[in-house]
């Protein structure tokens, strides 16, 4: 064979061996590549997995990088949800990146499956175990070293067993969402330099929504009280001194322990001491729907640890503000909150209707031509026959320009509407939720950008009068704010997000006169407020509309005489707000707007976390269309709706002489029995005696000398004729003072001082007081303001 | 002459006077115009409560102005149908022009085909010339092909007997004023009088839902039926589509809730085999009414009927299955 002839074939053979090169080298690069992304994933969850049912369960991720730049997105996913919470991370080579990322719990997952990916790509992924923990007391006990605490075991109680959780310091989550599986916390101890401005904020928006944290006393307490925010500051503290133990075996009901170190308590305005006035043991306010205890000794004392009547110590102590149990549904005040936010998304706003003008004013023409316009035209040509072709030929071609018309003007079916809840927590913080749903004719994936760094979560499922709500799927971004939310055809679909926001608080402030009460709100927010109210004690001051910086000054209304009917002071605070227009839509043949709805669910969630939904002192609530935690939703052309509220609490000032109206004073059981409602307001149920009960003032007013009161005690049965005992304490020697009163009616203290203390004024009502039913009482009070 | 011959000339001449004057102007300009209005009508009521109670989706907007201009399509067609044939014999004997048709070589069948056609031309006439108002439907949506088909079909049924109703009429009485009478006599007994008894029926039976059957032939009960399932999409609840509402007055029985969930039965099917039946047993009765003499003697006009009821029944009973289910429950 010649050369020439054997030429083709080499050319075949060199090509098959450059392919068979080729192929073993992707074969041996292709390992090499699954070798070259050596993404380490660590993660850690906090309180050792444990969490509160729907809850949020912060994660501690450690992510390693050793192969090339890459961007990661970290997600962690409960099993089967249709959600993932997610965090963008980029990581040079080699590097390490450490970040908390916020895992939305259900009510029983036991494992959450946590991904690093890259293009899609799942890179690296660890499962953690998590435990649920329901009608459990989730303690977290805040010290750079384990804090021992003599608690009780779980075995010795019936029900609320302790799960304490130790945290360092640094780990205290810097997002509400971070503590909202907590429920109570305790500071046993904090280094120099404190808290970061958002843990602070953090703490403060947890104890306002139901929180209870127990700041510790001890040595450090003055280091840990300058790291706390002031409205978590209940003293200052003093010098170390032997406190009297005594109270606290009488508190524990058992001999108390043997010598207790701590510091003097100097309480500020409005907390609520134990113990001897002159160091006091610890002091108690509530703070928004949370509250506060301030120890004097350390918690972790040895001498507490010795002591027998520990456990019970703690128990007593260490109570939730609202005890949270899931059965029946979520009483705690996120819980509740987010229900009620959800149940309003329901309140969709209206579609956009389009034009229809143009299409009725052809069809309208067309009537005209159809009958007798073809009809004279026939005639006159006396073609009249022609009509059965003309008249379908016209109808038809009718037809078509009118359904061209229609289709061209068909409006966007989606529906986008968002409602915010806007807390106030300090000068310049607010906690802002915002509840987004989405309702669309076709599955569709949707953007939606945030400008808050905030976390997200699935909405509540519930129901609307259309069907039924439920949580959008998707990846919700945490910090960049971006979420894609798949949303599944004609179902609302939604998330719930959160942030700490920055907004100027309102300027508001009640003024205390003789007689007379002052009112008056600036709007410091840089946004307009609609239909500003302030809010108390069954009276409504409305405002109106303030543009920013605008002022508004209205006077309160007029007092209303003790023992007169005062059934707004029963009425929830939403009906009292929106009577008028709520009203209006519960006439027969009538249905209430949907917007006036939704805000009536905005002022239900506002003050779910206060007791009986009834705010410790005034509030006020302004209208707002632009949501500091607003989320935009990639939907041109659909319909939208943004209702937002802000509440915020006015300072209360005065000087000199002063009156308190009636109602001012709201009564609180001692013994945490329930409350009933009647004409006279909001009473106590009597049964059984004795009722002890403490009318207590605005935290602000806690200063107020009183020098004469006037004490209403009505009932909504017949006032027992004989039986009934009627006391009233006097602080100065921690004595009840009976009184001969003939109830139900007035009572009149010329000298009130002995029985007024910290804007609190207690009554205890024995003997046959139990026949009474539902017992009302009121007080108005007259003195001077500090 | 041959049938069709006779039928065509029949058919042109009528055709050709059919829109001569005044009459069918504005019969055109009631119908259309009557349905606009309704159709506005219906969208202000839905438009003016949007933003409160309940939310309203557009697909509903759609579905309501669908299922009130539906209803007054048919309630239209219903009385206007018989309009169209009530004076297509009388006229003849009133205008003394009856004895000379019979003297030609049409036959009665050949006649009364003619007129017959005649009438449904015009009712089809006048349901085109409504189809524009439709696309106010379009601009909402929610409403499907499937909806459209069985409404369309439940409508012509009923034009096509209501126009074979009025032919019957005619050709009974032999006069325009007592054949009109007699025709509507029977057409609000039909709607109202089984309506009555239904709801008579519940009344007497602890205000349970009367039996489907009662109401099977009632147009505006058909056509409510094939409306009924026009719904809102199915995760929503259909109690947000407020005309349903309105639909079941007319409805009773047909749309029942079973075992938890919300059945419609297909009453409209029943009514269409009814309709079928009735048409040709008015038309067959009809073709003996015309005839000038020996009225009642079979012939081959009769066979031919025998031969079309016979097949027309056996079609029925083929379809039974299908039929059924808009009677019984299932």
């Amino acid at each position: 064979m010649s050369k020439p002839a054997l030429a083709p074939l080499r050319a075949v053979r060199g090509g098959l061996t450059l392919a068979l090169v080729a192929l073993l080298l992707t074969l041996l690069v292709a390992p090499g590549r699954a070798q070259e992304a050596p993404l380490e994933l660590a993660v850690t969850p906090a309180f050792e997995g444990n969490y509160a049912p729907d809850r949020w369960l912060p994660l501690s991720i450690v992510l390693r990088n050793a192969g090339p730049p890459a961007r990661v997105l970290v997600a962690a996913a409960l099993p089967g949800a249709r959600a993932r919470n997610t965090a963008e991370v980029d990581l040079a080579s080699g590097a390490e990146a450490r970040l908390t990322l916020y895992a939305a719990m259900d009510r029983q997952a036991r494992e959450l499956l946590i991904t690093a990916e890259r293009d899609g790509q799942v890179l690296v992924e660890q499962r953690v175990a998590v435990r649920p923990r329901e009608g459990e007391r989730l303690l977290g006990i805040v010290a750079p070293q384990p804090l021992q605490l003599r608690l009780p075991r779980r075995e010795e109680l019936a029900a609320l067993p302790f799960l304490p959780l130790a945290m360092p310091p640094e780990a205290l989550p810097d997002r509400p969402a971070g503590l909202s599986s907590l429920t109570l916390q305790l500071l046993g101890e904090l280094p120099a330099e404190g808290l970061g401005p958002a843990q602070q904020g953090a703490l403060l928006a947890w104890v306002r929504s139901g929180g209870h944290l127990v700041v510790g006393g001890g040595p450090g307490a003055q280091t840990m009280l300058a790291s706390l925010p002031p409205e978590l500051r209940l003293a200052e503290a003093g010098s170390s001194a032997d406190l009297d133990p005594a109270p606290l075996g009488a508190f524990a009901g058992g001999p108390p322990p043997d010598g207790l170190q701590g510091v003097i308590l100097r309480p500020t305005l409005g907390a609520v001491a134990s113990g001897p006035a002159a160091a006091p043991l610890w002091l108690q306010r509530a703070v928004g729907g949370g509250q506060v205890t301030q120890l004097a000794f350390d918690p972790g004392l040895p001498a507490l640890q010795a002591w027998q009547g520990a456990p019970a110590f703690w128990n007593r102590l260490l109570q939730p503000v609202r005890i949270y149990a899931t059965a029946g549904g979520d009483t705690s005040a996120d819980g509740l909150q987010a229900r009620i936010l959800s149940g309003a998304l329901g309140n969709l706003p209206a579609i956009n209707l389009p034009n229809t003008g143009p299409l009725f004013a052809l069809l309208a023409l067309y009537t005209v031509v159809i009958g007798p316009g073809l009809a004279l035209a026939l005639n006159r040509l006396d073609r009249q026959a022609l009509g059965w072709v003309v008249l379908p030929a016209v109808a038809l071609g009718v037809g078509a320009i009118a359904a061209g018309m229609a289709i061209a003007g068909r409006p966007d079916q989606r529906i986008v509407s968002q409602i915010t809840l806007i807390e106030q927590l300090d000068a310049n913080n607010a906690r802002a939720r915002t509840a987004l749903g989405i309702l669309t004719p076709r599955d569709e994936r949707f953007a939606v950008t945030a400008g808050a760094n905030l976390v997200a979560r699935p909405i509540t499922p519930g129901s609307a009068p259309f069907g039924s709500i439920d949580g959008a799927g998707g990846d919700l971004a945490q910090e960049s704010g971006d979420l894609s939310l798949d949303v599944q055809r004609w179902e609302l679909q939604g998330v719930q997000a959160e942030a700490l926001v920055p907004l100027a608080a309102l300027d508001a402030t009640l003024t205390i006169g003789d007689g007379t009460i002052d009112v008056m709100v600036r709007n410091t927010t840089g946004q307009p407020l609609t239909d500003v109210a302030v809010v108390y004690a069954g009276s409504v001051v409305r405002l109106g509309d303030l543009a920013p910086e605008a002022l508004a000054q209205a006077s309160w209304p007029p007092a209303i005489a003790p023992g007169a009917p005062r059934p707004a002071a029963a009425a929830p605070l939403s009906a009292l707000v929106l009577g008028d227009v709520l009203a209006v839509g519960l006439e027969p043949g009538t249905a209430p707007e949907r917007r006036n709805l939704i805000r009536e669910a905005l002022i239900n969630a506002a003050v779910a976390p206060y007791p009986d939904g009834a705010p410790p002192g005034p509030v006020v609530l302004a209208w707002t269309g632009a949501s500091p935690l607003s989320l935009a939703v990639d939907a041109p052309g659909a319909a939208n709706q943004q209702v937002g509220l802000v509440i915020s609490q006015p300072r209360i000032v005065g000087g000199g002489a002063a009156f308190i109206p009636a109602g001012w004073m709201l009564p609180r059981a001692e013994d945490g029995r329930g409350t009933c409602r009647g004409e006279p307001g909001r009473g106590l149920i009597a049964a059984p005696a004795p009722l002890t009960l403490t009318l207590a003032l605005p935290a602000e007013l806690a200063g107020f000398q009183a020098q004469a009161a006037t004490i209403d005690l009505q009932s909504d049965r017949p006032w027992p004729s004989a039986g009934v005992t009627t006391e009233l304490y006097r602080w100065q020697d921690a004595q009840w003072v009976a009184l001969s009163f003939d109830g139900p009616g007035a009572i009149t203290l010329s000298d009130a001082a002995p029985y007024v203390q910290a804007g609190r004024l207690r009554i205890r009502l024995g003997g046959r007081i139990a026949e009474a039913g539902c017992v009302f009482a009121d007080a108005s009070l007259r003195g001077t303001l500090p | 002459m041959k049938p069709l011959t006779g039928v065509t000339s029949v058919l042109l001449k009528e055709l050709r006077a059919a829109l001569r004057g005044s009459r069918a102007a504005l019969l055109l300009t009631v119908y259309v115009g009557l349905a606009l209005i309704a159709a506005r009508l219906v969208y202000g009521a839905v438009a003016g409560q949007i933003g409160s109670g309940p939310p309203i989706f557009s697909a509903q907007v759609g579905q309501a102005i669908f299922i009130g201009l539906t209803l007054t399509v048919q309630g239209l067609t219903v009385f206007l149908a018989p309009a169209t044939t009530v004076n297509s014999v009388s006229a003849e004997h009133e205008r003394r022009t009856y004895d000379l048709l019979a003297a030609t070589p049409l036959g009665p069948g050949q006649l009364l085909v003619g007129k017959l056609l005649t009438g449904i031309a015009f009712a089809l006439l006048l349901l085109i010339a409504v189809l524009p108002l439709f696309s106010i439907v379009l601009m909402f949506g929610g409403v499907t092909i499937a909806d459209i088909l069985r409404v369309l079909a439940t409508v012509l049924a009923s034009a096509v007997a209501g126009a074979v109703l009025g032919l019957f009429c005619s050709a009974l009485t032999r006069q325009t004023y007592s054949a009109t009478l007699l025709c509507y006599a029977l057409l609000v007994a039909l709607v109202g009088g089984t309506l009555l008894a239904a709801n008579f029926w519940s009344l007497t039976h602890a205000m349970e839902p009367a039996p489907p059957a009662y109401l099977a032939a009632n147009p505006l009960s058909a056509v409510g039926s094939a409306l009924a399932r026009t719904r809102p999409p199915e995760v929503l609840s259909p109690e947000m589509l407020r005309p349903v509402v309105f639909l079941s007055l007319l409805t009773q029985g047909v749309v029942v809730e079973l075992q938890g969930a919300r059945v419609t039965l297909p009453l409209y099917r029943a009514t269409l085999v009814i309709y079928g039946a009735v048409s040709l047993a008015l038309f067959w009765l009809s073709l003996h009414l015309v005839r000038p003499r020996r009225r009642w003697v079979p012939d081959k006009a009769d066979a031919a009927m025998l031969a079309v009821v016979l097949a027309y029944g056996a079609l029925v009973a083929l379809a039974r299955p299908w039929w059924e289910q808009g009677v019984r429950l299932p």
